[in-house]
């Protein structure tokens, strides 16, 4: 079980649904689905953006999509082994916290951007399971796309 | 162990994470490594082509800038289109910086091309069909140029009409293509507004247009731009096959035309591209519309076949709508005859060959211009064609422009029409000398003056200032680099300044900074608000731009 403030609790959507729901602020909310341990690097996050203005709805700005940069506290923060940072992204996406979510997936993003097939497999940890034939003739397709 | 706790701390995203939180990090992928994220694995290849398949409207449009486009096959190029399925771009940019480009590519762009929507604009610029290529073309029985023959005429026909803007280098071989097959139904480009070729394809479509058509080509374009290019000193003549007599005498071959442009900036200030004086002469029955003129950088030359009625002079009098003029860069044989209702005429670094204006000053200008076609043109015709001029820039005409000869130019200046002189860097006119002669003669020819740039002339001397002094209405005046004194700038606002707002005095060896400081109390400004941008740099500017306009 953990404490934490209202405000910060409620920038998630799920949890402030929940609160609306039960009518009073300072019971217990079950949350399954996620560890102890990530919920508390999760309230860490929001008692730091708990000021941050939650954006409004769904319109997404093409500015705010194709770019990735990240603010030097969230990098900071992001700065965790991979099942962390996935299972971060999974509580942010369970529990509804968009802005959290979307510094989640920009920093895979930036760990994948601007390397190769080969530099990503070694990132990740992923087994080549393509036959070569399979392989050359993907490669194939998607030679135009290699960066020089 | 090490080595498992390494391996232990990497997951696999694909594995780890539901299909709809990995799209969320596609999203900040670009498209192009999207596509190559798919030879990872057998899970990452079905993800990314759900992903793409999920998301057509997620790329707006492809960039092939970065890409070396011999790599760029049809197949390859459509594959890749075909997973990006319901691609509604509005922006190809398939070759912008290559200077290769393989003719598969030329073919896959206009195949994707016409398969895109709307509003679409195919930009070729820069495209250069390498040798091989052109050997290929000769020779068309071989498969591969037949291939390019017929992308080019399909550039040149069918299967564009949703075409708005084209820029292609090759138009050389487009109009021999059309000249060849005798082509008739050019329809598909009627809605062209806006067309980019190399320059030394002008003359050849003029030639083109005079010989094989009766009727527009481009009924609807607005914008011609000839840019200078890879070609640029290769001095292309009007290929025989073009030579005949004109298909119709009435011919409007560019009725909505506003604004055409010739040359670019060449490097130093060497005239790189020579046009056929032919093609200038020809603009006011062609161009009705016409409002803006600009021939930078381009030698025009008398026309190698002159017709019978033909003047050795540009001549721009039919062109009633030609507002602004710009010769810059440009050598030309004599001054050329400005349309009537001018108001800019713009000659920077312009050389003029075998013209001698020296008698203007004894005989009166109007002699020594009308000596030449008399008959046609009275002298009050003559003047007619300078009278609305409002701003006059010779600046850096350095080698050529005398003080009879600007004079010559100013006496056919309406007086009270003409706001701005420029005359940076003309460095045979001599300022100071016989009691400031030149001086006094502009001043008494353009009382009106509002702006006056006499920067880097070394001639301006003390005694031009007092002679300036007796223009009442200026307000800006540029002497920096010149060699006034603190004496002359004294004097020069004792005798009375008082519309006068700024006064550019930077890199002056004679003038004191106690004196520039004092100027600064009377509120006149002495140092330019933002230093003037170079030509390239507008270049740049104009190109970013249209690239906006793309977006």
């Amino acid at each position: 079980m953990i404490d934490t403030e209202k405000d910060v609790a409620e920038r998630s959507v799920l949890i402030k649904n929940m609160i609306e729901d039960v009518g009073d602020a300072s019971t217990e909310i079950p949350i399954p689905n996620v560890t102890a341990n990530v919920l508390k690097k999760v309230l860490e996050w929001c008692e730091h953006h708990k000021g941050d203005p939650i954006a409004a709805n769904e319109d997404d700005t093409d500015a705010r999509k194709k770019s990735t940069d990240i603010d030097e506290w969230d990098q900071k923060f992001m700065q965790v082994d991979q099942e962390m940072l996935f299972e971060i992204i999974l509580a942010a996406n369970y529990l509804d916290i968009k802005a959290l979510l979307e510094v989640g997936c920009k920093t895979v993003a930036n760990m994948i951007k601007g390397k190769t097939p080969e530099e990503i497999r070694r990132t990740f940890n992923i087994q080549n399971d393509f036959t070569p034939e399979e392989e050359a003739q993907i490669r194939r397709e998607n030679e135009w796309a290699e960066d020089r | 162990m090490t080595a498992m706790k390494k391996n232990a701390s990497r997951v696999d995203p694909v594995k780890y994470l539901p299909p709809e939180v990995f799209e969320k990090i596609l999203e900040y992928v670009t498209y192009p490594q999207v596509c190559s994220l798919s030879s990872i694995s057998r899970a990452w290849n079905a993800a990314v082509s759900d992903f793409v398949n999920n998301n057509p409207a997620t790329y707006k449009y492809l960039d092939f800038r970065k890409y070396d486009l011999d790599r760029v096959t049809p197949d390859l190029l459509l594959s890749c289109i075909h997973k990006s399925r319901g691609l509604t771009t509005s922006v190809l940019y398939p070759c912008h910086s290559t200077k290769s480009a393989h003719y598969g590519t030329l073919r896959a762009m206009i195949f994707l091309h016409e398969t895109l929507l709307d509003k679409s604009y195919l930009r070729l610029k820069n495209m250069v069909i390498n040798q091989r290529l052109r050997l290929l073309t000769e020779t068309p029985s071989t498969p591969i140029g037949t291939t390019y023959q017929k992308a080019l005429v399909s550039v040149a026909t069918a299967n564009l009409s949703s075409l708005r803007g084209l820029a292609i280098d090759n138009l050389y071989f487009v109009i021999r293509q059309w000249s060849e097959s005798g082509i008739s139904d050019t329809s598909a480009l009627d809605r062209l507004e806006e067309l980019h070729i190399s320059a030394h394809a002008i003359p050849m479509l003029f030639a083109f247009m005079r010989t094989k058509r009766s009727e527009p080509l481009f009924p609807n374009l607005r914008i011609l731009i000839c840019g200078s290019d890879y070609e640029a000193r290769r001095r292309l003549e009007v290929p025989h096959w073009l030579y005949g007599a004109p298909k119709s005498k009435t011919l409007v071959a560019f009725p909505e035309l506003l604004e055409f442009r010739i040359g670019g900036i060449p490097k130093g200030s060497e005239c790189e591209q020579d046009v056929d004086q032919y093609c200038l002469n020809i603009i006011p029955a062609w161009m009705p519309k016409l409002k803006v003129l600009t021939c930078k950088g381009v030698n025009i030359r008398p026309s190698r076949y002159p017709r019978r009625d033909f003047v050795h002079r540009v001549d721009m009098r039919r062109s009633r709508n030609l507002v602004e003029l710009d010769f810059s860069f440009t050598k030309m044989w004599i001054l050329p005859f400005i349309p009537p209702n001018c108001r800019r005429l713009v000659l920077r670094s312009a050389g003029f060959g075998a013209v001698d204006l020296s008698n203007c000053m004894l005989d009166g200008p109007d002699v020594a211009l009308a000596s030449e076609d008399s008959t046609d043109y009275g002298l009050e015709k003559i003047h007619e064609q300078y009278k609305g001029i409002e701003v006059l820039d010779v600046s850096n005409c350095g080698s050529v422009l005398t003080n009879s000869q600007l004079i010559g130019i100013l006496s056919l200046c309406n007086k009270n029409k003409l706001t701005t002189l420029i005359l940076q860097s003309c460095l045979r006119l001599e300022f100071g000398k016989y009691m400031s002669e030149l001086m006094e003669h502009i001043v008494l020819l353009c009382p009106n003056l509002r702006c006056l740039k006499l920067s880097k002339n070394k001639s301006v001397s003390d005694g031009d200032l007092s002679a300036i002094a007796d223009l009442p209405y200026l307000e800006y005046l540029d002497v920096s680099g010149t060699s006034v004194s603190d004496d002359g700038l004294r004097e020069f606002f004792n005798l009375k300044q008082s519309k006068l707002k700024t006064l550019i005095a930077v890199g002056l060896p004679n003038v004191s900074e106690k004196s520039l400081r004092w100027i600064r109390e009377m509120d006149i400004a002495t140092e330019p608000p933002t230093p003037s941008r170079l030509d390239e740099e507008e270049d740049d500017a104009e190109d970013q731009r249209q690239q906006q306009d793309y977006v």
